[in-house]
């Protein structure tokens, strides 16, 4: 098996002595970032085992489960698994590994609320819906900041071979006269000291973990990133708390190490500068909606479709790119050839996007969930975007172009974030946008004139050229008419997105065999609206379902509705507009 | 992308099937290397089957078209789907490569 090395700061999958506690010896087991399972550290004393956060991974629990048998074996220990929160992806294989059950089964641990959403298997608060897993409920004997909890309790016989006594104390800490740490410090034997935090707001019932040196820190250092921040039981405002207690922590304790739930662990410094970038980014974040199965579904439905959109544009960009570079060669301008193929990671992006496509046929075969595509779009979209924006795409390529996959990655962030994109309603002439849409379309980018006046010079002369010929006159074949309404309307909606809107129809329309294009507009009371009409003789009308989804989307971010007609072989696209 | 080659009236047709992307692009481009080199001077890609097509897709038809330096080899393609044929127009690739509308109509062409 292998996991990946999680840090320099401690070695993965080995035994260390814990920094700041010359009694306990930790095994970190690392891994690469998923959604299937968190981090699990061992932690060794002379008188316990601590198993934190088991994870989902059976393989991973395997590996955990022989080392945690090994050292048993040598120095008979009761063996206890805390949880820094009841999510599913921190505790799946606690439903279904051996390890678990049996009369030699570990204690288990955790905040009391997640304790309870445990015992009752409660599928939204831990997730598991999210990844359409049912549960089974759980015991948890040990349960920290019950609100019943005495100053001091001792849990006798919570694990019946071992019997181990385990006193929980109650020790807050006041920082300030406004804020105060909870705080229970866990013993179990002469050397054994666990410090138990509550540090809410990526769960109610989220906890750090302190042994020695290290501090456990669950999903506390993901909890305000795109995906996370608005699950069930996030809370910003308990979240902005934890963050300046979790500072408080790191500056006034000995705390060496962070060890996260997922990724890399970090040094105290690394930390404290990744918590202080989340508070100013959780300022942000009031008005995130809640992530759940439903934004799961819809936000997978709108990658999919979305990804389908950004590779279709991408592939027509890169196309043209390539097809122009084609055509000078055989003009023996190999160089002009090269720089065209250069100038941006064509192939970079295209393997990037073949990825997105592998992982949605999965998904389409059942293997993956609306939220593993959800994430993984989101994945894609932030690995497109760098390679995007190190491009120099718009030097050739109509700008129209190169700004709609840009604008579809950025909405793609948006709503993978919980938000809705912005739109930007403004007030407009509706012929004038009409009319600039369909010139920008047919017109080439560099005319005839153009390059009569640039042949002097060889260098602005060969760069004309090149946008010349990556220039593609698609609408040459099949002329596109305009008929205005008579008397001029404004309309309100967001310009930009609207004139992307009706580009792209219009190209969708030429792409897939319309004919006698007719583009017009008109007002009834307080609507405006623009039509296109196409004929599309002999072949049927073929637009698919999904892109015309994708459309009618694309169209309430302009600020309008979207409909499609088809009255024989004639279809006909009608955007409604609210008009002045 | 799986592809299968038979020959009709002197022209060697390779059926493509599936997304013509990074992996499976060079699969085709091979074929029609083999082809060229046995002699074949006609040379038809069938793309009744293809679902898809990426920009490496239609790299790799573009490089392999110029790897045809013999001006007695006619290649060209037919049966191009509606998905297919919207990229191929909208990059202006088509004005590049023969597209015929059948095998029937590509073998008529090539008579």
């Amino acid at each position: 098996m292998h996991l990946t090395n999680g840090s320099d700061l401690l070695k993965n999958q080995g035994w260390q002595p814990v920094p700041g506690d010359e009694h306990a010896e930790i095994f970190p087991c690392t891994r690469k970032v998923d959604t299937n399972s968190s981090n699990s550290y061992i932690i060794s004393t002379p008188s316990q085992i601590v198993l934190i956060d088991p994870g989902g991974s059976m393989e991973q629990m395997d590996l955990l489960a022989t080392e945690i048998e090994r050292i048993r074996g040598a120095n008979p220990r009761p063996v206890f698994v805390y949880l820094t929160h009841a999510h599913i992806d921190h505790f799946m294989v606690m439903q279904s590994h051996p390890f678990f059950s049996g009369p030699r089964r570990p204690t288990n641990a955790a905040h009391a609320t997640g304790a309870a959403s445990l015992q009752n298997a409660d599928n939204a608060t831990t997730q598991a819906d999210m990844f359409e897993i049912q549960l089974n409920p759980m015991h948890i004997p040990i349960q920290f900041f019950a609100p019943d909890f005495e100053q001091e309790t001792e849990f006798f016989e919570i694990c019946p071979l071992e019997a181990p006594c385990v006193r929980v104390q109650e020790s807050d800490i006041t920082i300030n006269e406004h804020l105060v740490l909870k705080r229970q410090i866990v013993v179990s034997g002469p050397h054994d000291r666990i410090e138990v935090y509550s540090l809410p707001g990526h769960s109610h019932d989220s906890i750090c973990i302190r042994v020695g040196g290290l501090l456990f820190i669950g999903d506390l250092l993901v909890a305000a990133s795109p995906g996370v921040a608005g699950i069930r039981g996030w809370s910003q405002q308990e979240l902005l708390v934890s963050l300046q207690k979790v500072h408080w922590l790191l500056l006034n304790e000995d705390i060496r190490i962070c060890c996260p739930g997922h990724g890399r662990l970090i040094s105290s410094a690394g930390a404290e500068a990744v918590f202080a970038t989340m508070e100013k980014e959780a300022y942000f974040l009031a008005e995130i909606q809640e992530i759940n199965p439903e934004w799961a579904k819809q936000t997978a439905r709108y990658a999919n479709d979305l990804m389908v959109r950004v590779a279709e544009t991408f592939t027509i960009m890169a196309g043209r790119c390539y097809r122009a570079a084609h055509i000078l060669e055989e003009l023996e301008e190999t160089g002009e050839a090269e720089n065209l193929s250069g100038l941006v990671c064509l192939d970079t992006i295209d393997s990037i996007l073949a990825d997105f496509h592998r992982f949605n046929e999965d998904y389409r075969a059942g293997n993956q969930r609306d939220v593993h595509l959800a994430m993984k779009a989101g994945q894609i979209t932030a690995k497109l975007e760098a390679v995007y924006r190190t491009g120099q795409l718009d030097l050739v390529i109509d700008p129209y172009l190169v700004k709609r996959v840009e604008r579809l990655l950025s909405d793609y962030i948006t709503i993978f974030r919980g938000f809705q994109p912005t739109i930007e309603r403004e007030e407009f002439e509706l012929d004038i946008l009409v009319g600039h849409c369909i010139e920008m379309l047919v017109s080439p980018p560099c005319s005839d004139e153009d390059l009569i006046t640039l042949a002097d010079d060889e260098a602005l002369y060969r760069q004309a050229l090149v946008k010349r010929l990556v220039y593609v006159p698609v609408f040459e074949e099949t002329p596109v008419s305009f008929d205005p309404s008579e008397y001029p309307f404004s309309v309100v909606a967001d310009r930009e997105r609207l004139q992307d809107l009706i580009a792209s129809i219009l190209e969708d329309v030429a792409g897939t065999g319309g004919e006698q294009i007719t583009v017009s507009d008109s007002k009834e009371t307080n609507c405006g609206f623009v039509t296109i009409s196409a004929e599309f003789s002999g072949r049927g009308i073929d637009f698919p379902g999904e892109r015309l989804g994708f459309m009618i989307k694309e169209c309430e971010l302009s600020g309008g509705f979207l409909s499609c007609e088809k009255v024989g072989e004639v279809m006909s696209i009608v955007i409604e507009l609210p008009a002045l | 992308m799986y592809t299968n080659t038979s020959h009709r009236e002197g022209v060697a047709i390779i059926a493509l099937s599936g997304g013509i992307d990074t992996d499976a692009a060079p699969k085709p481009e091979r074929e029609l290397t083999t082809l060229v080199r046995k002699g074949n001077r006609k040379i038809l890609l069938d793309f009744s089957e293809v679902t898809s097509i990426s920009s490496s897709g239609l790299r790799v038809l573009l490089s392999t078209s110029k790897k045809i330096t013999d001006p007695q080899v006619k290649f060209g393609f037919c049966c191009v789907g509606p998905e297919v044929n919207e990229i191929m127009k909208l990059t202006g690739v088509t004005t590049i490569f023969t597209i015929f509308s059948s095998v029937g109509d590509a073998l008529d062409e090539w008579k």
